[in-house]
């Protein structure tokens, strides 16, 4: 007992000593946003839903809320949760034992705001447009999902191999079907139910009938979650050998240069790589399909171009050019000691990443030759790119902190501050400019002002950088000792 | 190249990390730095290297500041810690790239390699790992090499026989002593191991909560009895 209560000590003291009010700030933010979004739309759709009556017992949507959230919450879990499941070697060289360990890592799972975040989304909707003990019961049921998505993800990290891999995946779809045959069952049976004259139902027989599934829910899920937690404490610590980290083999990327150094970031930094590519594709794509349908969307909006290629062209690069010297921070004594000045390797990286759009252009070619985008289109959005959406992100040197070169890609915020969060609005001007240019002029003068404002602001970019240089020659000492102590 | 320290003074919050009056370094000297942890050697070696900001007080490298003037890094070779290593290079990608900040060609960059080569034991070289591959002994090793190939006028080196296998600080020491014989390199070499700096400086420092408490020319390893009667009192 002893040492589960120093266990908690440590896990209280860590979490105190983590904690910032910014973060808190932060998801206040986004939850108003969230609030505001949702009461929006309530308020759109409430009057007309007030006078038509549903198909269905909206109570009996409680339930499947409940068990929806579970795929959105396993993926942003495999992307962004790193909780601890393993000892640190100076709590496994004390008598601390498993099973106290597992109740611990159970505790910090419970009480993360990862398990919260959902439930609380959709019990929120629930609450508005059901009602509140309704809106309180989906947070239970979502939030059984969620400690359940998060009990399989613990034991899938500790698993030492396929033995208790396969039985935990095998469980894991079995219990997802019966959630979801469960949850399926209680909207159809239940509530469709009182919409069936032949089956008159009792005084409140659905919301009873929605009770007593939501309570199987529960059960099941307890269940599954005891379980979970009886498996990992009786799971043997990793063999150290088979998790040491293991050497990467290096692939020669060309000859070394003050200019290779670049593409080599990018392509050996797992998470500038998977950022870089994910952005690409998703906007090319987004560039494709919208091209498909290009005329009926720019006859409904007045758009006189792809909405999409603005970001296809730029947005990849922009992703890179929010982190700048974010990777340099990582090695910036050495860059510091050495006659690299900073001047010239900012417009060393600027010129990469025009590169980068000029690339995007190449991806794009297709779609010029066999789908009709305008080849005027697409060269003023690389002049534009260029000289007004990526240029102005140079100045986010000021602010990028130190980057994790090896880290995970998705969801992962390191690199990034509060100051470049508010700096990342800058982008917004530039795209007010892009797209209220088209909306307004016609194709032809669109693509000539875009390109011409493009060109004007890469002519004034060697004074820039300069600029930008200067600055940053002012906090340098402040940027340095940061990037030291991060 | 000649160091001039004056005046110099480092704050952290209320701790004062270190306070020099006067210090100078003539060219050529060899000069070690010891002291107990949190004595401020690593932090001279930054104010030197303009790693961090002075309170107070300057640096003088050849009679120029070196928080004013860059002219410091075309001839001063160092190493500290990680922070100096690009961890996504090959040890091979990683010499070529400082070559080509110093203008150093292939040919003699594999010569100066080649004078390297008792030190990698075959470990670095060839093996197609990125630095952060190398145990915490080779990533040293790499930092030093990169600090002494490119063969610096002034040497400054943060506790360079960290990590090092007793051979390999046996021929770190002796490569160092080289290049100060041979090029006259003005070298400052912070250490905990009294015995190899005692073995080739000609001068050394004795730093204890940021002051500079003794300063013993080093004849023939004239200092290492007051220094071990020095440390044998701090206990």
């Amino acid at each position: 007992m002893n040492a589960f209560k120093e266990l908690l000590r440590l896990w209280w003291t860590q979490k105190r000593r983590a904690f910032h009010w910014k973060d808190v700030f932060i998801a206040a933010y986004f939850a108003v946003l969230f609030i505001t979004m949702v009461v929006a739309f309530y308020m759109a759709v409430s009057s007309e839903l007030a006078d038509k009556k549903l198909p269905f017992a909206i109570v009996a949507l409680v339930p499947l809320l409940a068990v929806s959230i579970i795929p959105a919450d396993m993926l942003l879990k495999l992307f962004w949760r790193r909780s601890p499941v393993e000892m640190d070697d100076y709590l496994r060289s004390r008598p601390v034992s498993a099973r106290d360990w597992a109740l611990l890592v159970l505790i910090d799972t419970k009480l993360s705001s990862m398990q919260w975040m959902l439930p609380l989304c959709v019990a929120f909707v629930a609450a508005l447009f059901i009602g509140i003990g309704w809106g309180l019961l989906t947070l239970l049921l979502a939030f059984t999902c969620t400690l359940t998505n998060a009990l399989v993800q613990n034991c899938w990290r500790r698993a030492p191999g396929n033995e208790y891999t396969l039985p935990l995946a095998f469980g894991y779809i079995v219990w997802l079907m019966l959630l979801y045959v469960v949850a399926v069952l209680t909207f159809i049976a239940v509530g469709l139910a009182e919409d069936d004259p032949s089956q008159p139902l009792r005084e409140h027989a659905v919301e009873w009938g929605t009770l007593f599934l939501s309570g199987v829910i529960l059960l099941l899920n307890s269940a599954i979650c005891y379980v979970l937690h009886r498996y990992f404490t009786r799971m043997k610590n990793h063999n150290e050998e088979e998790h040491a980290p293991v050497a990467t083999t290096a692939r020669s990327l060309g000859e070394v240069s003050l200019w290779s150094i670049e593409w080599v970031q990018l392509l050996r930094s797992k998470r500038l790589r998977v950022s870089f590519i994910a952005m690409a594709v998703i906007f090319v794509l987004n560039v494709y399909t919208q091209q498909m349908t290009a005329d009926a969307v720019q006859q409904d909006i007045g758009l006189k171009v792809n909405p999409m290629l603005l970001f296809a062209v730029g947005f990849p690069s922009l992703i890179l050019a929010q982190w700048v010297l974010g990777i340099e921070a990582n090695f910036f004594s050495g860059i510091w000691t050495k006659p690299w000045p900073v001047e010239g390797i900012l417009r060393r990286k600027y010129y990469f990443f025009c590169a980068l759009c000029g690339l995007m252009v190449l991806l794009l070619i297709p779609a010029v030759l066999w789908m009709g985008l305008s080849p005027l289109a697409l060269l003023s959005a690389l002049l534009f790119s260029c000289g007004l959406f990526v240029l102005p992100f140079m100045a986010s040197c000021l602010f990028s902190s130190r980057m994790d070169l090896f880290a995970s890609a998705f969801f992962n915020y390191q690199g990034g501050n509060k100051q470049l969060n508010i700096f990342s609005f800058v982008m917004f001007i530039p795209m007010a400019i892009y797209f209220g240019t088209y909306f307004l002029l016609p194709a032809l003068w669109a693509h000539a002002l875009v390109a011409a404002l493009g060109l004007l602001g890469f002519s004034f970019h060697t004074l820039y950088i300069r600029w930008i240089s200067k600055l940053w020659h002012k906090r340098r000492y402040e940027r340095m000792e940061q990037w030291l102590s991060e | 190249m000649e160091l001039n320290i004056k005046n110099l003074k480092k704050v952290y919050g209320e701790k004062v990390a270190l306070d020099i009056n006067e210090l100078n370094i003539q060219a050529g000297e060899l000069v070690g730095l010891v002291g107990n942890n949190g004595a401020g050697k690593t932090t001279l070696l930054r104010l030197i290297l303009d790693l961090i900001k002075a309170n107070d007080g300057c640096v003088l490298s050849a009679d120029k500041d070196v928080s004013k003037s860059d002219d410091w890094k075309l001839y001063t070779g160092s190493f500290i810690d990680g922070h100096f290593l690009i961890d996504f290079y090959t040890p091979e990608e990683y010499f070529t790239f400082i070559a080509h900040l110093y203008g150093i060609s292939d040919e003699t960059l594999q010569q100066r390699l080649e004078t390297f080569r008792p030190l990698m034991h075959d470990e670095i070289l060839g093996t197609k790992k990125y630095l952060r591959d190398f145990s915490e002994g080779n990533r040293q090793k790499i930092g030093i090499i990169g600090a002494m190939m490119i063969r610096p006028k002034v040497l400054l080196l943060d506790e360079p026989f960290n990590y090092l296998d007793p051979s390999s600080q046996i021929v770190v020491a002796r490569m160092i002593a080289d290049l100060n014989h041979e090029l006259g390199t003005t070298t400052l070499i912070s250490s905990h191991n009294l015995s190899f700096v005692s073995d080739i400086s000609s001068r050394i420092l004795l730093l204890e909560k940021g002051k500079l408490i003794k300063d013993l020319p080093n004849n023939e390893g004239s200092a290492i009895n007051e220094l071990n009667e020095y440390f044998n009192s701090e206990v």
